[in-house]
């Protein structure tokens, strides 16, 4: 029915890894730091950003030693048949969790501010039948939509910007009053930052492989320093007790503004930051149909299909925020730590096997 | 023409299923403009709303609806009973306390505000010296309510006397929720058949402690508040005057020895002379100028100094939001020190007028 096309060029690469951590992250992260680290959050969630960058690091190396060979293969060289079918699995599992956080946050997000009269259900039918269309074209799709969404990203900054001299520095202050909890925070960060696993999966069909690495650098720093500007600019309107107090802080600084014509920035701000939803989601959509295709040894096609029924299914399960909440304070560690592990185990595996010859199939 | 199709049929799906259903129609929707919280006798709460009334063409009329109750909901409840129309809490104007209901605890109605989504945040918020029905019932007498009356009052306020400009319901929680602050709000009384503005009420935690009066209000906010406005005059016993327009900046630096904390204010007030009846020959050089700003300011520095020490002695108390500049230097967990040991502390107030401008006459 569709004929998909995997290809994407360095850009996108980037603009991939740079849309697939903005999730409903992005929102919640200032109240999950804040309650640890108080008014020095900002500096857990910039020290956070070693995840991404440490993945995508990792990955690019561990690549470029196996040959730029897709991720089941390499997998089989390194690991053997049957680890690789285990780990396509937990990656299966990894990104079923991600995207049903990802979409049930963003149901809720939905019914909790603009669209009350609405249905949960109804939202995640919607995205899921709309995610299903975008995945089903292939990588070279995700590409070019997450191109053209990148520059939503700056207006998503320039918002939260209009607060840059509205805040306090009295709040901000002393920057570091204790190290023991700004280190604790940091696993708070791992959720926002989550996602970007994907470049396990994509970096393969990068065509021009030469500074992949600086790319994939460039797409973390700019997530990272965005997370980092709105976490600042939130306590230092807020102050830290108001903002670990709230349920999504950077909503309620969006909707604090006060505007001669718009009544504040909250339905825009919705409105740009739901379109990088549904790029995050076709992203984590696009990770599960691929690694399902290889589970069940059927065309990614189909796979894209079974893949949205299961997302319906399980992001209906996880409505209510202290629901989801719960469900990623229990799952969410695991999978971060596993993912650390493993692309450790590979980086060295593959470093050990480099030497031998690999023909790119 | 395939993928038009396709397109048409997502976008037809969408319309289908995200119609807006469950509201209300405006025919029978109402416009809160204000809402009023109130303490009867026997510790029952009271609420009063204001809200329009479009009756025909170009004819808008108001009224209120007063409740009571145990809690605000429980007043939500009975008030349902009493008005015809549905009411949306997104579009409150102001939110008036009364005394009585701000020395009482205001803790529910932050609570409420803050957790209900749909809330406006930047609601205006003051105190009333008379029940707020009794507020809110009045005729108002250049808008439609009351409620825009107040707040047309507290926002055209800003221009004069240095008053606060963090008057909203957000400013509100940032001062309950930050460390070393208070809530200091707008306090309005009945002036003949209208409203004024008679001063700050001062909170601690979330009572109501005190007024500061509409006299001292001056001296006080040229003290808490940074970049506001306001015009300052220096009269002589030969009924002679020297008025000026003022922007005042404001700088705050802490000292730490072991022992106490000081505060050192220090305030620049950029100006232009409004008003010179002082010397009939009176030429406005460069000497001149510097000569009458030292001259004042030593004079509006020696009357903010006692301004201080009064409020730091008589009532222990920081109505001039420095503490939180304490407990940035001192570390937030050090909020109860500060707070304990301010009657200890000492203030050192250092006033600067700059002449800008003396207007149109030089001579």
């Amino acid at each position: 029915m569709f004929k998909y096309n995997n290809q994407i060029t360095k850009n996108q690469y980037m603009f991939i890894i740079q849309n697939s951590m903005i999730g409903v992250g992005i929102l919640s992260l200032a109240s999950e730091v804040c309650k640890e680290a108080q008014q020095s959050g900002w500096i857990s969630t910039f020290l956070g950003g070693f995840y991404p960058i440490f993945v995508v690091t990792l990955t690019t190396i561990i690549f470029k030693n196996m040959n730029f060979n897709e991720f089941f293969e390499i997998n089989r060289r390194i690991y053997g048949k049957f680890l690789a079918y285990i780990f396509t699995i937990f990656f299966f599992i990894n990104f079923t969790f991600f995207t049903s956080f990802v979409l049930s946050g963003f149901t809720n997000v939905l019914t909790f501010s603009t669209t009350k009269f609405l249905s949960p259900y109804v939202i995640i039918v919607l995205t899921s039948v709309l995610i299903y269309f975008t995945i089903n074209q292939g990588l070279t799709n995700i590409g070019r939509l997450s191109e053209l969404l990148f520059y939503l990203t700056i207006l998503l900054l320039i918002i939260p910007i209009y607060f840059i001299n509205k805040g306090n520095s009295t709040n901000l202050l002393p920057i570091i009053s204790n190290t023991n909890s700004i280190i604790k925070a940091i696993p708070k960060t791992f959720f926002s930052y989550s996602g970007v696993e994907i470049s396990l999966f994509i970096i393969p069909f990068v065509t021009d492989t030469k500074n992949v690495l600086a790319s994939g650098i460039k797409g973390s720093l700019i997530t990272i320093i965005l997370y980092s500007v709105t976490v600042i600019l939130t306590i230092s309107y807020c102050g830290y007790v108001l903002t670990s107090k709230l349920q999504y802080p950077l909503l309620y600084l969006v909707s604090a503004a006060d505007l001669p014509i718009l009544s504040n920035f909250e339905p825009l701000f919705i409105f740009l930051w739901g379109n990088k939803i549904f790029q995050t989601l076709a992203v984590g959509c696009f990770g599960m149909s691929y690694t399902l295709s290889f589970i069940i040894k059927n065309s990614y096609n189909r796979c894209c299909l079974f893949t949205c029924l299961l997302i319906i299914f399980t992001s209906s399960i996880l409505i209510p925020e202290h629901n989801r909440s719960m469900v990623i304070d229990i799952v969410m560690p695991y999978l971060v730590y596993t993912i650390i592990i493993y692309t450790l185990l590979t980086f060295i595996l593959s470093y050990l096997k480099r030497g031998e010859i690999f023909e790119k199939n | 023409m395939r993928y038009l199709k396709k397109i048409s049929y997502i976008v037809l799906f969408i319309f289908i299923f995200s119609s807006c259903y469950n509201k209300a129609p405006i025919e029978r929707t109402s416009i809160i403009s204000g809402v009023g919280h109130d303490l009867k006798s026997n510790k029952k709460l009271s609420s009063t709303f204001e809200f329009t009334v479009f009756k025909g063409q170009n004819i808008i009329d108001k009224m209120i609806v007063t409740t009571e109750g145990t809690s605000i909901f429980d007043m939500y409840n009975k008030r349902l009973l009493i008005t015809k129309r549905k009411h949306l809490p997104g579009t409150i104007r102001l939110l008036l306390i009364s005394e009585n209901r701000a020395k009482y605890g205001i803790s529910d109605i932050i609570d409420a505000f803050l957790r209900d989504q749909e809330r406006n945040l930047n609601t205006t918020v003051a105190v009333s010296k008379q029940s707020t029905e009794n507020i809110l019932k009045m005729n108002p007498k250049d808008s439609n309510t009351m409620s825009e009356e107040i707040e047309d009052l507290i926002k055209s306020s800003f221009e004069a006397n240095f008053t606060q400009n963090d008057v909203t319901i957000k400013d509100l929680f940032n001062m309950y929720y930050q460390e070393g602050r208070h809530i200091m709000i707008p306090y309005v009384e009945k002036f003949k058949d209208t409203i004024k503005l008679g001063g700050i009420a001062v909170f601690k935690d979330d009572k109501m402690i005190f007024v500061i009066p509409e006299e001292e209000a001056k001296y006080v906010n040229i003290l808490r508040n940074d970049k506001a406005q306001g015009f300052l005059s220096f009269t002589s016993e030969t009924s002679k005057s020297f008025d000026i327009a003022c922007q005042s900046r404001r700088k705050i630096k802490v000292d730490y020895d072991d022992e106490n904390i000081v505060y050192n204010i220090n305030i620049l007030i950029y100006a232009s002379i409004k008003e010179a009846n002082i010397d009939n020959s009176l030429e406005l050089s460069k000497e001149k100028i510097t000569e009458l700003e030292e001259k004042y300011s030593k004079e509006i520095s020696k009357k903010l100094q006692e301004i201080s020490d009064k409020y730091k002695n008589n009532y222990q108390f920081d109505a001039f939001d420095i503490q939180k500049y304490a407990i940035a230097i001192l570390g937030k967990d050090k909020q109860k020190y500060v707070e304990d040991n301010f009657k200890n502390s000492k203030i050192n107030v250092q006033a600067k007028i700059k002449i800008l401008s003396s207007g149109r006459i030089i001579r």
